[in-house]
């Protein structure tokens, strides 16, 4: 069985050691037994929608999303055709601006987004918040997602808002979409989230519930079962430390917790 | 009114400055300064300097600290004299106080050279202070995330920096850096050759960069380091500018060519040739002799814990120091002990980060750099240690293609700890990679560790 990847712009959404992300998916991909076929759609490629079940966006720059939105605006129409059907997409940190409908940059100026999600974002501008600059606000994250505790880092530098979409998930602990509790997003199966570490290779179990997902819609029912995964003690031994690390931190002021 | 309140400003700077040598942990480097400027905004700003006097500032993701001291020394060498904040206190207090202890007791600073390091954040306030003759920008990379958030913010700042008379001095193998001279009348470039047949290593995995003019993907022709190297924009056709100065690094000989001249060197990795490639278009543009240039080249020494070479027992520790979040020097640290093709350990030790609140758990930018390069079969384990993100550590080893058989995991910071498990191989060389602040504590763990051993 295969899972079929296009891994969108590597060169330029790649913030944050996101190409982990990629690497990440192939080993828990092989280990539900699995072949990844990841396939990277550079700046000016077109997207194979037909053969692709995940589209996968990392972290990019603000100041390269416009470019990012004028270079998949060529695919918009079968990019939302993609969607309807229920097409999946896995979107990281800022690169949410590109799919969202619009984003207010600090100095007033709008960039219109492609409108997949019904989220607007704000560059943040914190004057409130003690914490480090006005422009980002980095910390650890750790939230919930169907029940399943998701621990990563979050280098935030909008302030996301959700309109008719869902939360992707919960906040235990961070900064989320706007340290309203909220984290990411979820229209169809477009998942938006602000976890960066990189996001599968911290927490596999995420990326086998996201390809079960993914091969269910296929009518391919694969194990979830992650026996196979070779560093899965890794993952849950670096999940507990986080967790540890985090607790210490709940004394500070302003920053959500719900643990 | 303002030169009393200046002056007042700098008497109590400089008798603080006195202070600070008998009161122990108060900083000599920006105590000063910082209280200057309470006492007086924009303080900075009311020096006077010489009509000769050529102001001189540093800036960029990595390098500053090194730059500015090669420039430093080079100006010395050239028997001129300079007032420099080559300690790398390089933000308003650090420079404020670097300006106290040169200056008269009536703000007048006495040297024909001021060249300061400044932190890439505060170059667009010290250039209102104080207007610079020359920037020289080493690069501008991914780096300190938490504060930065993305390189695109440091370089709005730059732009907000930089008037048109200024004479910029540029990485021509770095984009962001490179792409600052758009349209800029006084300009000159700098580089370090590369050969395009060793280091290209195409792999599924391997990205590059966003071009910071049109968003489009950045192609190098060859990487000297991270994001570092002869490119081109497939976009907007931005690319290394040609006519720059590039030098040309001969490790046989540890030297440098430039323009014909060879230069002994001490330090030979990639991340000091791009150094020395500055000094020499800093060189040029205010026409320094190559005598000059070889004696400072002879007399310059880096600061003390960033590599270090330690015996601990039978092992010899070569300690390689990182800055977390920034990728280009962990690349650098990474390419360093590759180049030692002998049987090693490789320590990893990243580390949670504790440099602003709150602290957190980022490792991410372990996934920036290529660690395929350890897999040449001559590191026989690797350790990864930390408090907090050691599993991670080993998860972005793994996922490299790493055996997890020869990863080891120890989830502590205790060096002792580390210098128990090394005495279960037999291996003599270890790379250690690790953050600034574990230089004195590895180096009181091995001084303990030798005293044990009655060394």
């Amino acid at each position: 069985m295969m899972l079929n990847i296009a891994w969108i712009y590597p060169d330029i959404l790649n913030l944050h050691g996101d190409r982990g992300n990629m690497m990440a998916i192939a080993r828990i991909a092989e280990a539900m037994g699995l072949d990844a076929r990841i396939t990277k759609v550079n700046y000016g490629d077109s997207i194979d929608f037909d053969n692709t079940d995940l589209i996968f966006m990392g972290a990019g720059q603000i100041r390269d999303m416009s470019h990012v939105v004028k270079g998949i605006s060529a695919d918009k129409d079968a990019f939302l055709s993609y969607v309807e059907k229920g097409g999946y997409v896995l979107c990281i940190g800022s690169t949410g601006c590109a799919l969202g409908k619009k984003l207010t940059q600090e100095n007033g100026e709008l960039l219109e987004g492609l409108g997949i999600l019904d989220i607007t974002a704000k560059e943040l501008n914190r004057t409130k918040m003690p914490y480090v600059t006005k422009e980002v606000y980095g910390d650890d994250i750790w939230w919930t997602y169907n029940n399943m505790e998701i621990l990563g880092n979050q280098i935030q530098r909008v302030d996301y808002t959700l309109g008719d979409v869902k939360p992707l998930g919960q906040v235990m602990y961070g900064y989320g979409n706007n340290l309203g509790g909220e984290e990411g997003a979820r229209f169809k199966n477009v998942l938006l989230t602000n976890t960066v570490g990189p996001l599968l290779s911290a927490n596999p179990w995420f990326g086998a519930a996201l390809i079960s997902e993914i091969m269910k819609a296929k009518d391919e029912d694969v194990s979830i079962d992650l026996g196979n995964l070779e560093y899965l003690e890794y993952a849950k031994e670096a999940a507990e430390l986080k967790k540890r690390f985090i607790k210490d931190k709940f004394k500070l002021p302003g920053i959500i917790h719900n643990v | 009114m303002k030169r009393i309140q200046f002056l007042f400003a700098l008497l109590v700077g400089k008798i603080i400055m006195g202070l600070t040598k008998i009161i122990p942990g108060v900083s000599g480097t920006t105590w000063p300064g910082g209280i200057a400027n309470i006492i007086m905004k924009k303080f900075p700003k009311y020096f006077k300097f010489g009509e000769n006097t050529r102001i001189v500032m540093v800036t960029g993701t990595s390098g500053k600290t090194t730059t500015t001291g090669m420039l430093s020394q080079l100006i010395k060498s050239w028997e001129k004299t300079i007032c420099t904040n080559d300690i790398g206190a390089n933000m308003d207090r650090g420079i404020a106080t670097t300006l106290i202890r040169h200056s008269t007791m009536g703000g007048r600073v006495k040297a024909d050279y001021v060249v300061l390091e400044v932190d890439e954040r505060y170059l667009p306030i010290m250039t209102k202070l104080i207007a610079p003759h020359v920037i020289l920008v080493t690069n501008v990379l991914k780096d300190q995330s938490q504060r930065n958030g993305e390189p695109g913010v440091i370089m709005n700042k730059l732009k907000a920096a930089i008037d048109g008379d200024v004479h910029l001095i540029l990485n021509a193998h770095e984009p962001n850096s490179g792409s600052l001279g758009f349209d800029k009348k006084y300009v000159s470039y700098y580089g370090v050759a590369g050969d395009v047949t060793k280091t290209m290593d195409f792999h599924l995995m391997d990205v590059s960069c966003s071009c910071p003019v049109c968003g489009n993907s950045i192609q190098f022709e060859y990487e000297n380091l991270y994001n570092i190297g002869k490119y081109s924009c497939k976009g907007c056709g931005l690319k290394s500018e040609d006519d720059a100065t590039i030098i040309e690094a001969d490790t046989t000989n540890v030297a440098f060519a430039c323009d014909g001249t060879s230069y002994k060197v001490k330090y030979i990795s990639k991340d000091f040739m791009y150094c020395y490639a500055s000094l020499m278009a800093f060189a040029k543009h205010e026409g320094i002799d190559s005598k000059s240039i070889q004696k400072s080249i002879d007399e310059f020494k880096i600061q003390s814990g960033r590599v270090e070479q330690m015996k601990a027992g039978d092992k010899t520790i070569n300690y390689l120091r990182i800055k977390q979040e920034t990728p280009v020097t962990l690349q650098s640290a990474i390419d360093v002990a590759t180049a030692d093709k002998s049987e090693k350990i490789v320590v990893l030790d990243l580390s949670e980060i504790v440099d602003f609140s709150p602290k957190y758990t980022g490792m991410y930018y372990a996934y920036d750099c290529n660690f395929r390069k350890f897999m040449d079969g001559s590191v026989v384990k690797y350790i990864c240690m930390s408090k907090t993100v050691c599993y991670d550590v080993a998860t972005r080893l793994y996922l490299e293609g790493v055996d997890k058989k020869d990863i080891t995991v120890i989830p502590t910071d205790d060096y002792d700890l580390l210098l128990t498990e090394l005495e279960k191989y037999d291996t003599k060389t270890v790379y250690l990679l690790t953050w600034m602040h574990s230089y004195y504590s590895c180096l009181s763990s091995i001084e303990k560790y030798q005293k044990k051993a009655g060394e």
